[in-house]
């Protein structure tokens, strides 16, 4: 389908995302910026990694990709085709292409109905298959992510938190989509765990050459499973650039921090870490020019003026901080 | 230096079920140095939390908990003092910071009034002395302009400065030991390090003893001393931060820091991963507890319960922990 190999097989152009807030009587009062004009492309079997603390925006632009958000402006193009207004009946031959993992393994799955249902539900919303084949497919399934196919009949109260995340990717791959939204797949679980469904995803990119879009908040995790990695702030992105690059260059000063917080497990590491004042603003009210310059050690008078555009650093690498581009 | 403010000794905390006793912890021994600051890690479930619930006495010992063992608190032992005298010690002697500080606000109290009510109980101060007081602690948590925020509710804060509050209220009556409880979990990485350098900063100032609860190891390694590693109710392995970070000796221990992406490791190879999962309280393995899913373990291992040992400046509780040392490949 994609004549191009190099064009990205999902992308977002200067997608926003405003929430409207309501006062009294139902008037809109103003609004939440949650994604403010990010630009992001996926290209096929690669990991894209989007990193930020919360409130930043990073699972609303998550949202927006596999289109369960109508974007408020800009543009979403899956598989070359703009995707940005369908309606929703003329959305779902992409939903089966494009799936989704949660955060929370505990809510995500209805406690009412046994794994395998919710399993060949997936296939009976779509069509594919009879009753006996959804159902061989459901146990194929549960053997690639780890489980027993005793488990078809169990509930959810029945597993561990590892273990229902292996069902949720199990119910995410059943329909075989070709990208896979990862929103913090691992937060909820427990460092040995949390191996092990790393690992886990790992696998089935390789087996199943898979496109991920993985949202975390930890870095070490992003640096790990990443090929390209976004940094966002305040419903903007910061930084982008492939993951070596960016680990070992830092340049926009809201990454260096980021990255100078995360506590090592080498003891009297980071004595000379640089100390990031102050919480992150309100999306309701974003600062005026750069978002991150109430709390940026460089801040000059210009940043509060004017809202830096992204620039390329380096060979992919991109920044949103002119001083950064200077040079310093 | 040697001084000890808490001394933890043989602690068995049993809970009262319906199918039973289940025996959370199991013979924990423990010690806090005036001044040191202790890591009490592992993951969910290993009975972390309940430790400190049991040393503040705070599970209702009527209808759901049988102590055992004693917690030595100077010349004190909390066990054997009655229920009622807990509450002269607890707020003023050893004082706790939880989690997740906006459920441990109360929502519908100014945080003058939360700071305030240790003061007037526990050091009897008038209310303008109180609230002076009050005003003094936000600053010494750097809360800015305190004078404004000492007025408001729990909502208006921000989560970094809700966790600020809650240490202020731990810290007004200057107790001798602190007990973090996951202060950071639920704060972002730059706020994390916000509060960690806090804690620390008023350890150095205040010389109290401090147990940080964590599940995060790099958290301990960067601010404490002394770290004991917890696993189904007991203490596996303790040692001197430094120690043990570097040569890890049971295997447990070993397996947790490798199974942790590293932010400048090698992002190419396979993480290492601890097989199985922790089993539930109500099925705990015969002999060491860690034996199912240890690499390393033979029918031994499972025999006999392994006794906590000095081994190499660590106590560790296992009997290959001088072979493990090495690393051998283990076993997938």
């Amino acid at each position: 389908m994609n004549k191009d190999l190099n064009a990205p097989i999902l992308s977002a152009e200067r997608a926003a995302m405003w929430f409207p807030v309501r006062g009294g009587l139902g008037k809109t009062t103003g609004y939440v910026k949650a994604v403010d004009g990010v630009s992001v492309q996926l290209h096929a079997r690669q990991t894209y990694g989007l990193v930020g603390e919360s409130g930043c925006g990073k699972s609303t632009l998550g949202r927006l990709l596999c289109r369960l958000l109508e974007p408020t402006d800009g543009r979403i193009t899956l598989f070359g085709q703009d995707i940005s207004h369908l309606k929703e009946r003329e959305l779902v031959p992409f939903r089966s292409r494009i799936q989704m993992v949660f955060q929370d393994p505990y809510t995500s799955l209805n406690p009412r109905i046994r794994i395998g249902d919710a399993l060949m539900e997936v296939l009976a919303i779509h069509h594919t298959g009879s009753r006996s084949e959804q159902m061989e497919k459901a146990l194929g399934i549960l053997d690639q992510v780890g489980l027993r196919q005793e488990h078809f009949y169990r509930f959810p109260h029945e597993f561990s938190g590892g273990q229902r995340q292996r069902i949720g990717l199990a119910r995410a791959l059943i329909l075989n989509p070709e990208i896979v939204l990862c929103d913090e797949p691992v937060s909820a679980l427990d460092v040995s765990i949390q191996s092990q469904i790393i690992n886990l995803l790992c696998d089935l990119q390789a087996e199943r050459s898979l496109t991920y879009l993985f949202i975390s908040h930890d870095m070490s995790v992003i640096r790990y499973i990443s090929d390209r990695v976004g940094v966002m702030y305040l419903g903007h992105l910061v930084e982008e650039s492939d993951t070596e690059e960016i680990f070992s260059h830092p340049a926009h000063p809201y990454t260096r921090m980021l990255l100078s917080a995360v506590p090592s497990i080498v003891p009297g590491d980071k004595t000379d870490r640089i100390r990031l004042q102050g919480d992150p603003p309100s999306p309701l009210d974003p600062p005026k020019g750069c978002v991150f310059h109430t709390r940026c050690p460089y801040a000059k008078k210009e940043c509060g003026e004017k809202s830096p555009e992204l620039s390329e650093l380096a060979q992919g690498h991109y920044c949103a901080c002119p001083i950064a581009a200077a040079g310093n | 230096m040697d001084e000890y403010v808490l001394r933890v000794e043989n602690l068995v905390t049993e809970f009262k079920t319906d199918r039973g006793p289940l025996k959370a912890i199991d013979g924990v021994t423990l010690q806090v140095k005036r001044g040191e600051m202790l890591g009490l890690v592992g993951e969910s479930g290993c009975g972390k939390s309940v430790t400190s619930m049991s040393v503040m006495r705070l599970y209702d010992e009527k209808t759901t908990v049988r102590y055992e063992g004693s917690v030595w608190l100077g010349d004190t032992d909390l066990m054997s003092i009655p229920y009622k005298k807990m509450q002269d010690i607890r707020g003023r002697e050893i004082a706790m910071i939880f989690q997740d500080a906006l459920s441990s606000l109360n929502p519908v109290l100014r945080v003058s009034d939360q700071i305030m009510e240790p003061l007037i109980t526990h050091q009897h101060l008038k209310r303008e002395d109180a609230y002076r007081k009050a005003v003094e602690m936000l600053r010494l948590v750097g809360i800015p302009s305190p004078e404004t925020r000492v007025d408001q509710y729990p909502h208006e804060l921000s989560g970094g400065m809700r966790q600020r509050v809650m240490i202020a209220i731990a810290l007004c009556c200057r107790p001798r030991l602190l007990i973090a409880d996951e202060p950071t979990t639920a704060l972002d990485v730059t706020i994390q390090a916000q509060i960690l350098d806090l804690i620390l900063d008023l350890n150095r100032q205040m010389h109290m003893g401090v147990i940080l609860i964590t599940h995060d190891l790099a958290v301990v390694a960067q601010v404490c001393q002394r770290v004991a590693v917890m696993y189904l109710g007991q203490i596996v392995e303790e040692a001197e931060v430094a120690e043990l970070f570097n040569h890890p000796l049971h295997p447990y221990t070993q397996g947790l820091m490798d199974s942790i992406p590293k932010l400048d490791g090698d992002s190419r190879h396979r993480l290492h991963m601890i097989r199985g999962t922790v089993p539930l309280l109500n099925q705990i393995p015969r002999g060491c507890r860690f034996a199912p899913r240890c690499p390393y373990a033979d029918a031994a291992c499972s025999a006999a319960m392994p006794e906590l040992t000095q081994a190499g400046g660590h106590l560790v509780r296992c009997r290959k922990a001088g072979f493990t040392d090495k690393k051998v490949t283990p076993d997938e």
